[in-house]
């Protein structure tokens, strides 16, 4: 992939040394003696008096000021946000004003503001969400469009405070080893007697979120576990295999800054802002964007000196930390959302409305995690969506705060595969109960081709009310099911 | 007085050893007429500020330059955008990849293509990129990310590929 700088620069047009003599040529002496000649210097300034005039006029022109500054605070963005420059790719979506506070002695508030506003953009990218737009507005004020967005909530991952660097001493705090006691280490995971429930569940991994489905050798079978989000560990996916520990949430010191981070192909070397005592081996985490909800860990490493002075990260897959974010660093602010509005309307979907399935209306109002579904169930938002084999069956609904999908298959019924939006709406991907994935798809797909997580083709299929739907072989399942959408023409429009 | 207390000794110094880099920074960005205008505007400046020339005498001579090339587009209504005027250099070769870099870069604002070219042609760090366009480092740093993601959308292409957990859905 080349980086369009380097574009640019093949397409320089001067060369610096080419003009190394033209100062020296007699039209470059006659331009320089001609400066000196006709332009007088201005002299060093000297210390300057102090009028009481001076004075006087200063602190009305900061009266003026502070009136001109109290006026907006007073008449701006958070009350009544300036309307949206553009409509959004897709035709909907949502726009809010966010307001920025620096952390005092930290940066200005026009610093605070632009590094706010490539910060959200980011998180945007890093959830999928990558047409997120965000603009400062004024000084404190950024003002974020996200296309096809349809709940605040959908905000919230782009609103999450910056967090650092996390060390853990492995050997003081781990609770289970799946290559030792898988069935211990799945148990902690899911948070089964023995392990804490409150606070924020961490999951880290260098090519898998845990918090989501997990295949785990078990006795020589694979598991299949949905992990729900607990809290008090971390559970740390070693970087080969399917092994993982499982620790308690007691790092050995947390919130250290990178002051500076120097990368290479899929490594990457963070110098930290002060060193740490930690026993070898030492789980040094590292957040430089907030994914998801919650601290979710994009890279782990351990430590490389004693004390922990640097770490070394290994980001799987061709992932790279962007440029930017090695220097800039967190965003030091805090992020508060004043005000949110929609734009458009967002299309109905397919499938078929149907009145609210009794157990359906039971599991959001009873099972459901407040991350995932934090609001009331939205009456008559119900749509059959898919159906197959084995009694499967999946319905898409809404509540106050977000679009989900349900699902169930035989004895089976799942809850929360899948939080639609907001992200373009060409093909998207939900798992369900019985090994199933389906998902909704924009008006142009004709074909879905679902492709299993070793590559082979599982299915080839045509959407049916805007959603297609298909079953995956049991060794198939996991992270790496593909879906590819293609057009009339065979042409691929969308990946998931 | 020695000659460096002398002032026309000092400028005849910051002439030999700025010059071409002030040359540059203004032919790369507009027309010869023009970039010799933006040279002596640079340096009339420079003359009436000699004592004010600080250690990184570069840097700030480049940041004169800018502000000389701001005044005379602000003066010329007429004149083409500076992304515009990027765009036209870059398709000179007339290449087909030039061609649609350039139809890319005269969809940037000025800003962004003042932040690509400090870098990609004036080859500056995001530190010294900073001092010539008088902001932080770090806000130059974000100016010059998000300036060249904008192009390689343009160019219909990312530029860092996203670090996020897989199976995220």
């Amino acid at each position: 992939m080349t980086d369009p700088t380097q574009l640019l620069a093949a397409r320089n047009p001067v060369s610096e040394d080419t003009l190394r003599d033209r100062g020296a040529a007699p039209e470059g002496v006659r331009m320089r003696d001609e400066i000196m000649a006709r332009n007088p210097r201005v002299a060093r300034p000297q210390r300057r008096r102090v009028h009481i005039g001076g004075i006087i006029g200063g602190a009305a022109a900061v009266g003026a000021a502070a009136l001109v500054g109290a006026l907006f605070v007073m008449t701006g963005p958070q009350d009544e946000p300036p309307p949206s420059g553009a409509i959004p790719e897709g035709g909907w979506g949502m726009e809010a004003t966010v307001r920025v506070e620096p952390s005092p002695g930290g940066l200005s508030l026009e610093d605070a503001s632009e590094r706010a506003a490539a910060i959200i953009e980011a998180r945007g990218e890093s959830r999928g969400m990558d047409n997120v737009q965000a603009d400062v507005l004024a000084p404190g004020f950024v003002r974020v469009t996200v296309p096809w967005a349809q709940f605040e909530s959908q905000f919230a991952p782009l609103l999450l405070g910056s967090p650092r660097v996390a060390i853990y001493d492995l050997d003081r705090v781990t609770l289970a080893n799946s290559a030792t006691d898988p069935a211990r280490a799945l148990r902690v995971l899911r948070g089964r007697p023995g392990t804490a429930r409150s606070g924020e569940w961490y999951a880290i991994s260098g090519s898998q979120l845990v918090a989501g489905p997990l295949s785990a050798p078990t006795g020589g079978r694979r598991l299949w576990a949905w992990v729900e989000a607990r809290s008090g560990v971390v559970a740390a996916r070693a970087r080969s295999g399917t092994s993982f520990r499982v620790l308690r949430d007691t790092p050995v010191a947390d919130s250290i800054d990178i002051t500076s981070i120097e990368e290479s192909t899929g490594r990457i070397r963070a110098v930290l802002g002060r060193s740490v005592v930690a026993s070898r081996p030492a789980l040094v985490v590292s957040e430089p964007f907030a994914i998801g909800y919650g601290p979710s860990i994009v890279a782990s490493g351990r430590s490389s000196s004693r004390p922990v002075a640097t770490a070394n990260f290994a980001l799987g897959g061709g992932r790279r930390v962007p440029e930017w974010a090695i220097s800039v660093g967190g965003l030091d602010a805090v992020l508060q959302q004043a005000s949110v509005r929609g734009i458009g309307t967002p299309p109905q979907r397919g499938g078929r409305r149907i009145p609210t399935p009794k157990r359906l209306r039971l599991v959001v109002r009873t099972g459901l995690d407040p991350l995932d579904a934090p609001g009331a169930f939205r009456e008559g938002s119900v749509r059959l969506v898919a159906s197959g084999s084995g009694g499967f069956r999946a319905w898409e609904f809404e509540t106050t705060t977000a679009r989900l999908v349900a699902s169930a298959g035989g004895n089976v019924f799942a809850y929360g595969m899948c939080a639609l939006g907001p992200t373009a709406p060409v093909i998207e991907k939900c798992f369900g109960a019985a090994a199933f994935v389906f998902g909704p798809v924009a008006p142009g797909v004709r074909t879905v081709i679902v492709s299993g997580s070793d590559g082979t083709r599982v299915a080839r299929m045509r959407p049916r009310n805007g959603w297609f739907s298909a079953t995956i072989p049991a060794a198939q399942t996991g992270g790496g099911v593909e879906v590819v959408a293609l057009d009339a023409s065979g042409a691929e429009i969308g990946r998931r | 007085m020695t000659a460096s207390d002398d002032p026309r000794h000092r400028f005849e110094e910051l002439w030999d050893t700025q010059h071409a880099a002030v040359l540059a920074y203004a032919l790369r960005r507009t027309d010869p007429d023009t970039a010799r205008d933006v040279v002596a505007e640079a340096f009339t400046a420079a003359w009436r500020r000699i004592d004010d020339v600080p250690e990184q005498a570069r840097l700030w001579m480049l940041g004169l330059a800018r502000g000389a090339l701001s005044n005379i587009r602000r003066a010329d209504r007429r004149r083409a955008a500076l992304a515009e005027q990027i765009a036209t250099t870059v398709a000179r070769d007339g290449s087909v990849e030039s061609l649609g870099l350039a139809e890319a870069i005269r969809d940037l604002s000025d800003r962004d293509a003042e932040a690509l070219l400090l870098v990609a042609w004036d080859g500056l760090s995001h530190a010294e990129a900073a001092r010539v366009v008088g902001c932080t480092t770090a806000t130059f740093t974000v100016r010059v990310h998000r300036a060249r993601r904008r192009l390689a959308a343009l160019l219909g292409r990312p530029t860092t590929t996203p670090v996020v957990p897989e199976g995220s859905e």
